[in-house]
């Protein structure tokens, strides 16, 4: 009887403390979050302005250039992304207007381009990337053919697409 | 006669139950006692949903998004119940189980508020400070006896150009443990 009451007593303190370190209970809260695409770009400065009115005798008329810059954000793919440019009407004849984009990191330039209507790549395998100030070259030629040529205006679009 | 009636007393009889029947009947009694039952329970009442897109850059292109996202301070509320009463001590561990997380983003928690105490003399401390969940339990807060309504604030952290459009999910999971 003793050893019984013994082994009982175990029992019930074993069945107690297992009762007591059993003793949780949980619940629980779920956190979302969606990232979006982000593709963001914009040129600095409103206009540029390009003159050609100068040139050393015997030589077609000077190139002028100036410069701007412009900023990009994207959180894309590597590689998946590139930079097209385009203006709303062809350049007259003789009239070459080239554009160079400097890469945002880990980006290619295409280096000197020139801009027609038809879109052109100008930076090409993008990764996600956020830089602000990147440079941007506009340089404006015209041949003594295309004699004088007056003042017009042109509308560049610069595209973030896909690759 | 009367000698017979106080061995009957001492050693068992007709109305006594035998051994193993006792021990039966109370562990019955047992665990059915109020204390040993009233565990207690957590109640978790909300969730949260954050979207990052472009009106979160910072300064526009060129710049990159926040890199912290804070909740309402009582995005989830608390209850903890059933317990045995004020003096009756427990903690809220707390951990995560990602369903789909990017690993340069972090979700912290704190409790933003006390809640209110559902026994006289219940009482609530720690975890005012954020702390980073993981996925290993951590010690969240502690208290004993009722309390509900205990806030709860999230944060997520770590956030770039760099993580990928998607969608990202957690599940946080507070357990209370009688201590």
């Amino acid at each position: 009887m003793k050893t019984f009451n013994t082994s009982l007593f175990f029992c019930i303190c074993f069945l107690f403390f297992v009762g007591l370190a059993s003793a949780a209970d949980n619940d629980t809260i779920t956190v979302n979050y969606e990232v979006q695409a982000i593709n963001e770009l914009n040129i600095d400065g409103a206009s540029v302005t390009l003159t050609v009115n100068a040139a050393t005798a015997g030589a077609q008329p000077n190139q002028v250039t100036t410069s701007s810059t412009y900023d990009i954000t994207t959180n894309c793919a590597a590689d998946a992304k590139k930079l097209t440019a385009a203006i709303n009407s062809d350049m007259p004849a003789n009239v070459t207007l080239t554009l160079n984009l400097t890469a945002p990191t880990n980006g290619t330039s295409q280096g000197d381009v020139t801009i027609s209507s038809t879109p052109a790549d100008v930076v090409t395998a993008i990764d996600a990337v956020a830089e602000a100030n990147i440079n941007m070259t506009f340089k404006l030629d015209a041949t003594v053919s295309a004699g004088v040529v007056a003042s017009a205006s042109k509308t560049l679009t610069l595209t973030l697409t896909d690759s | 006669m009367n000698g017979y009636y106080e061995v009957d007393i001492k050693h068992g009889g007709k109305g006594r139950l035998k051994p193993a029947t006792r021990a039966f009947f109370f562990i019955i009694l047992l665990s059915l006692n109020p204390l040993y039952l009233s565990a207690g329970s957590i109640d978790i009442t909300g969730s949260w949903s954050e979207t990052i897109n472009a009106n979160d850059l910072i300064a526009g292109a060129g710049s990159n998004v926040n890199s912290t996202y804070t909740s309402p301070a009582e995005q989830a509320t608390v209850d903890i119940t059933l317990t045995s009463g004020a003096l009756d001590e427990w903690r809220v561990d707390v951990k995560k189980s990602d369903s789909n997380w990017h690993s340069n983003t972090q979700l912290y928690l704190r409790r933003s508020s006390d809640g209110t105490p559902g026994h006289i003399g219940a009482t609530i401390s720690g975890g005012t400070s954020y702390l980073e969940v993981t996925d290993i339990d951590q010690v969240f807060f502690s208290g004993s006896g009722d309390r509900l309504n205990v806030g709860i604030q999230l944060r997520l952290t770590g956030f770039s150009i760099q993580v990928a459009p998607g969608n990202y999910s957690t599940t946080v999971i507070l357990t209370f443990i009688d201590t």
